[in-house]
This record gives structure tokens, C-alpha cells and sequence, in this order.
């Protein structure tokens, strides 16, 4: 599932090269920081440890010692790369997971799974320093009730290099462009490119299409395939589309921007239109209980805090929900992340939620991959 | 005990084995496509895939008929190659360093030899560099890569040496002195191979060429790596369904239709493997067991 490749792959350029090296060691400093002012801050659980089931990208050690530092409770891991794995587990008990992390696009369905518990927001400091189009974002509450701490974000859109197109793009038109033929890659993967062409068609609701709006679509998109070189199926593949001058237009993700650093001008589209935003949330699970639940209550409330929304953005470029953060961190890495003016863009998101009908998605999508 | 059940006993092991292991997983697909929006058992599934209006049939045609056409393709590589290796090349030596160059060109593992086609036949590739630098072309051919021309070219390359090395020992396996013998009779060297050669290798081809299909209609590599937009073959439509629409009961049913078709097509390659083989040798031995043997020819 797309939001789970966006969890399980890191973000190319932090592996290996020495910038990363300077990087991680900013981000100790940045911990110690954090782990001093976290140390004012009264503990409010007495449990000693919990298990967040997560990915490796947002469980790094520099992003959780200063909590672990400061509370004293250890923070253990366990990692899946598809959120259905880990329900599978709390489903059938005993999996001693007591936080997870499931996206904007999946978390109906854990919490339609019974696996997940209410929590109490008032007993979160960081709450009310959120973004506030967060607090009221589609999939975090469940029959009234608030369940999810959403702490990570970023938006989809169209992605072009200047370099070969010579033109600036605000809209999604481009990707329909005979004058582009060729030059196009689009997701295949997700429905993605369903919902892509909705927004471009204006449909209201893209992941609650009625059967007549995906026919709509789907008419769109067969007579956009001859436009089409290729379908790309995940960012590793689109990253080598764009850069091997294969492909100059997409409609991709955050990390393709990766490829920049290669002196290739590829540029992030803002359309009129609109772009798909996403979020990972932190969900608490039914296994938190008594210490435990509070325990895990303090470290949601860590995660929508400024020390780890800091370092989040730093570390692999992810967007942090906490306004308190990106007041904290370095004025060019909010502006490089576009965290600057995020209230315009977030004014014109789409938001990845399940599609009420995946059947009808699904053969949609097939029919376009059939045609 | 009498004869026939002492070979049904010696036979059990097989036999059990090929129960658990293919038998009983296909019963359970075979089951599982059974089951529609109407309950079990349905013909819902099979209404969906075969009936009108369905787009499947011209997937199943189009995976088909990719398939066969790299079976052909490589027919059309390997036999030259194993006759030069098998009959020209003297030595036993050369011909092993040869094979084994072939076989250790493959421990690299499918995904990579596919990815490399991007280097090949891209924009920036070698054979786009090579004709613009002759000056044959100006503007790079997109048309090498992202469609039906480059998934075929690279399903055969991976696919090769299944043919190469079948049909490689069943040339090696023919005895020189038939060659010799058309020789002296006034043939020349076209029609030994197309006479003697050829016929006596049938069984080899027809055994590439299944170790070639199978394979081929059931990859997604190949598509998806280099397919572009029209590359979508059954292959890939049964992943999607088993693992991102989690519809099992549909991802069997087109499984257990390309099954069929696959079965269909697998017969009408023997028919016209063994046609050719009559044609070309007028012999009718060919897909005979022991064929290659002296005694079988007439």
C-alpha cells in the first residue's frame, strides 16, 4: 500500500554519504537539547516500557532518547511494513503492541478491526499546539471520539523538470497535455491515479467516487494512456524514470525531490486544483492498559511535540504537525520543507482516507491497466 | 502382491508428493474461484473474467501470445547457437566454458538482467548512443523501450538458456555418423540440418520450449520493469488480486483460467512442434520417446 512505501522506504539520500554523517551528528545535539527541556516537564507514567509498532524511518535512536531520557520509560520497537500485519497481531491478542502508526489512507479500517482505544486529548500538552487543520482531519476520530495523534505529513502532487519543460506548472492539466505525450509518468498503484485524475476533473470527494464519476475518470485516463511512457510502481522507479530523462512530468511523491541533488531541476507543483495530503498518526492500541496507557499517552504526546517534530524534519524530511516545532527549527529547513506557508496548500488538500468502495476502485483501475 | 500394484506402491512417494504440493493447492484455488457475491458454489467469478463485456479474454490472449512469441524468439536463437556449439565447437572444453558462461551470466537473478534492458534500450541507452553517434538517427527512438517490442525482447533473454541448454544436449546426444551419412548420400549442409537435425532435436525444443512458456505467462517482472502503459499481462492482474484487492476467490479464478489456456496453448505448441518435425524430417518419430536413438528413424 502506497503510505506503507512510504513508511518502509527511507528517504534516498540518508543513508550513506557525509552530509548524513554531519546530520546525525546535529541531531545529538538537537537530542540533548530537547532531553534538558523535556527533563522540566512533569512525568505523568510510572510504566518502565512500551512497544510502538512503527517503521524504521520514525524510530530512529536520536528520535527517541530524549524521551526515553526524560521519562524514563524505554520506547521498543517493532517494525512491519504493512499495517494489516501488525492489526493481524493485536486481532488476535498478545501482540504487546501498545501504540501503532497507521496512515490517513488505512486507519478506518484498523479501527473497524477493534483494535484500537479512545484517547484523552486534554491530558496532551502538544494537542492544542497542532496544525489545526490536523485536529479536525478525516480518520483520527472514530464515533466521536478522538483516537489518533497524527505527527507526520507531506502532500502528492505533480512533479516536472524545469530543465527540459522550460515552463512553470500550477495545474494537473499538464498531465493530460498531448504536448507532454511521452513525457509522462503516472502511479500505478493504490488508485492513485484515480484520484489524481479526480481532483483534475474537480470531483468533490476522490475517494468516495460514485460509479458514474469513476467512470468518468476511467474514460479520462484510457485516453490519456497513449500520453503515458510508463506507470511507475514505487518512488525507486519513478526516481530512475525522472532522472534517466525517461519521464519529464509525474505525479509523485516528496522524495522524488531526492533526485536534485544529482543537478537535475525538478520542481514541486502547488496546482490549483489541489494536492493529496497525507498523514502517519500514532494510534493508541487495546493493549495499553493501567501505567501503560498513560506511559503511552506521554509518548504520543512526545511525538507531537517540538524535540521530535525538530528532528523529524531534519532527519529524512518529513513534515511535522506541531506548530511549536517548526518554530524550533532552522528558518531555511522550514522553508526548504515548505513548512513556511503550510495553512495555503493545506487549504486546497485532498486527504488520503480509504475508498468507500475498493471494489469499484479496483476494477477501475484495472479496466485502465486492461485497455 | 501382483505387478501392478507393486508399481502403484514404488510410485507413492511421487505421487504423494505431487498430491500435497500441486494437487492440493490447486484444488484449494479451484474451490476458491467457486466462490462469488451469489455464495458457494458460483459462476460469478466466471461470468466476471469470461463474459461479455469483460476485457480479461484479450489479457489472456495478449499474455498468450507474448508468451508463445518468445518461445519462438528463442527457438529462433537457441537452435543455431546449440547446432554451432553442439556440432561445430570440437571441443568438449570450449563448449562447457561456453555453457557455463551462459549459466553464471544467470546467478545474477532476474530483476537485475531486466532492469539492465533500461540501460539498453532507454533514451540515454546504448543502442539509442550508438545510432545517434553513427549519425543513423538524430532524435533518440523512444518506441525501444516502455512497450509490448522490449518485454518481449527481455522475457527471451531471460528465458534463453532453459532453450539453449535443452536443445544443446539433444544436438549433442545425435550421432555424428547420421550427419556424415546425409553427407555422402549428396545432401548439403541445409538440408542435414534441416532433415536429420532438426527432427532428431524435436524432442529438445519441445522441452525448451515448455521450460520457456511456463515461465513466461506467469512473470510480472518483465511487464511492469519495462511494459510501460501497455504492458499488463494475466500474471500481473492475479498479483494485484491476491495481494492489493485482496479478492482471492477472483485472483483464483484467473489463475485456474490461465491454467487452461496456458494447458491449450502448451497442446497447440506440441501439435505444430510435432508437425514441423514430420515436415522437415518426413519422419513421423519425433516426439516419439527414444526418438534421438538410431533404431527410431525410418
Amino acid at each position: 500500500m502506497k503510505r506503507n512505501t512510504h513508511l518502509i522506504s527511507a528517504p534516498g539520500p540518508w543513508a550513506q554519504s557525509r552530509r548524513d554523517f554531519l546530520k546525525t551528528a546535529a541531531l545529538a545535539g538537537v537530542a540533548g537539547i530537547a532531553a534538558g527541556h523535556l527533563g522540566a516537564r512533569p512525568a505523568f507514567a510510572k510504566a518502565s516500557k512500551i512497544v510502538w509498532g512503527t517503521n524504521a524511518d520514525y524510530a530512529q535512536p536520536d528520535m527517541l532518547s530524549p524521551f526515553q531520557k526524560a521519562s524514563g520509560i524505554e520506547v521498543a520497537t517493532e517494525y512491519f511494513s504493512d499495517p494489516s500485519e501488525l492489526v493481524t497481531k493485536l486481532r488476535a491478542g498478545g501482540a504487546g503492541v501498545h501504540v501503532m502508526t497507521d496512515g490517513s489512507y488505512h486507519s478506518d479500517i484498523t479501527y473497524g478491526e477493534g483494535v484500537l482505544k479512545p484517547i484523552d486529548t486534554a491530558k496532551m500538552p502538544n494537542w492544542d499546539k497542532m496544525i489545526p487543520a490536523f485536529k479536525t482531519a478525516g480518520g483520527l476520530a472514530f464515533d466521536g471520539k478522538p483516537h489518533g495523534i497524527p505527527y507526520a505529513w507531506g502532500t502528492d502532487s505533480v512533479v516536472y523538470n524545469f530543465d527540459a519543460l522550460k515552463t512553470e506548472i500550477d495545474d494537473l492539466g499538464a498531465l493530460f497535455d498531448p504536448k507532454y505525450k511521452g513525457q509522462i509518468a503516472m502511479p500505478n498503484g493504490l488508485f492513485e491515479s484515480l484520484v489524481a485524475t479526480a481532483l483534475y476533473l474537480g470531483i468533490e470527494k476522490p475517494f468516495a467516487m460514485s460509479e458514474k464519476e469513476l467512470d468518468e475518470v476511467t474514460k479520462v485516463l484510457i485516453k490519456q494512456k497513449p500520453l503515458v511512457r510508463s506507470y511507475w510502481n514505487d518512488i525507486g522507479d519513478l526516481k530512475n524514470l525522472m532522472a534517466t530523462g525517461e519521464v519529464t512530468i509525474c505525479w509523485g511523491w516528496k522524495m522524488l525531490l531526492d533526485i536534485k541533488q544529482h543537478g537535475i531541476d525538478v520542481r514541486w507543483a502547488h496546482p490549483k486544483q489541489g494536492e493529496l495530503a497525507w498523514y502517519d498518526a500514532a494510534f493508541m492500541t487495546k493493549e495499553a492498559e493501567g501505567e501503560t496507557e498513560e506511559a503511552t499517552m506521554a509518548f504520543m504526546d512526545y511525538l507531537i511535540g517540538d524535540t521530535y517534530g525538530a528532528v523529524l524534519g531534519k532527519s529524512i524530511g518529513y513534515l511535522t504537525t506541531s506548530t511549536s516545532a517548526i518554530a524550533a527549527m532552522d528558518k531555511d529547513l522550514v522553508k526548504t520543507l515548505g513548512l513556511d506557508d503550510y495553512d495555503s496548500f493545506l487549504a486546497k488538500a485532498a486527504w488520503w482516507t480509504s475508498p468507500t468502495q475498493p471494489d469499484l476502485y479496483q476494477k477501475a483501475w484495472d479496466k485502465v491497466l486492461n485497455a | 502382491m501382483n505387478e501392478t500394484w507393486r508399481s502403484w506402491l514404488s510410485g507413492t512417494p511421487w505421487l504423494l508428493m505431487i498430491g500435497c504440493f500441486f494437487i492440493l493447492p490447486l484444488a484449494g484455488l479451484l474451490l476458491m474461484s467457486f466462490s462469488g457475491e451469489g455464495g458457494f458454489p458460483s459462476l460469478d467469478n466466471y461470468r466476471v473474467v469470461l463474459g461479455e463485456g469483460s476485457d480479461r479474454p484479450a489479457v489472456l490472449l495478449r499474455t498468450i501470445g507474448t508468451a508463445l512469441s518468445v518461445v519462438l524468439l528463442s527457438i529462433a536463437i537457441a537452435v543455431p547457437a546449440a547446432y554451432y556449439l553442439a556440432k561445430c565447437v570440437l571441443s568438449a572444453r570450449v563448449q562447457a566454458a561456453v555453457l557455463a558462461l551462459v549459466a553464471v551470466t544467470f546467478l545474477v537473478g532476474p530483476l537485475v538482467r531486466t532492469v539492465a534492458w533500461r540501460g539498453i534500450l532507454g533514451r540515454s541507452g546504448l543502442v539509442n548512443t550508438v545510432l545517434q553517434g553513427l549519425g543513423v538517427i538524430d532524435e533518440p527512438i523512444m518506441a525501444l523501450l516502455y512497450g509490448r517490442p522490449a518485454v518481449i525482447v527481455a522475457m527471451t533473454y531471460n528465458a534463453f538458456p532453459f532453450m539453449l541448454f535443452t536443445v544443446f544436449l539433444a544436438m549433442k546426444m545425435i550421432d555424428d555418423r547420421y550427419l556424415a551419412a546425409g553427407r555422402d548420400l549428396g545432401a548439403g549442409p541445409a538440408t542435414v540440418f534441416w532433415r536429420i537435425v532438426l527432427p532428431l532435436a524435436a524432442p529438445g525444443i519441445w522441452t525448451g520450449a515448455i521450460l520457456v512458456f511456463v515461465p513466461t505467462i506467469s512473470t510480472v517482472l518483465e511487464p511492469e520493469i519495462l511494459g510501460g502503459t501497455s504492458g499488463r499481462l494475466a500474471a500481473t492482474e492475479i498479483r494485484d488480486q491476491f495481494f492489493h484487492a485482496l479478492n482471492w476467490p477472483m485472483g483464483s479464478t484467473l489463475t485456474i483460467v490461465l491454467i487452461v489456456a496456458g494447458g491449450v496453448a502448451i497442446l497447440a505448441l506440441a501439435l505444430v512442434t510435432a508437425a514441423l518435425a514430420r515436415l522437415s524430417g518426413r519422419i513421423g518419430i519425433a516426439m516419439r520417446a527414444g526418438s534421438t536413438g538410431a533404431g527410431s528413424a525410418r
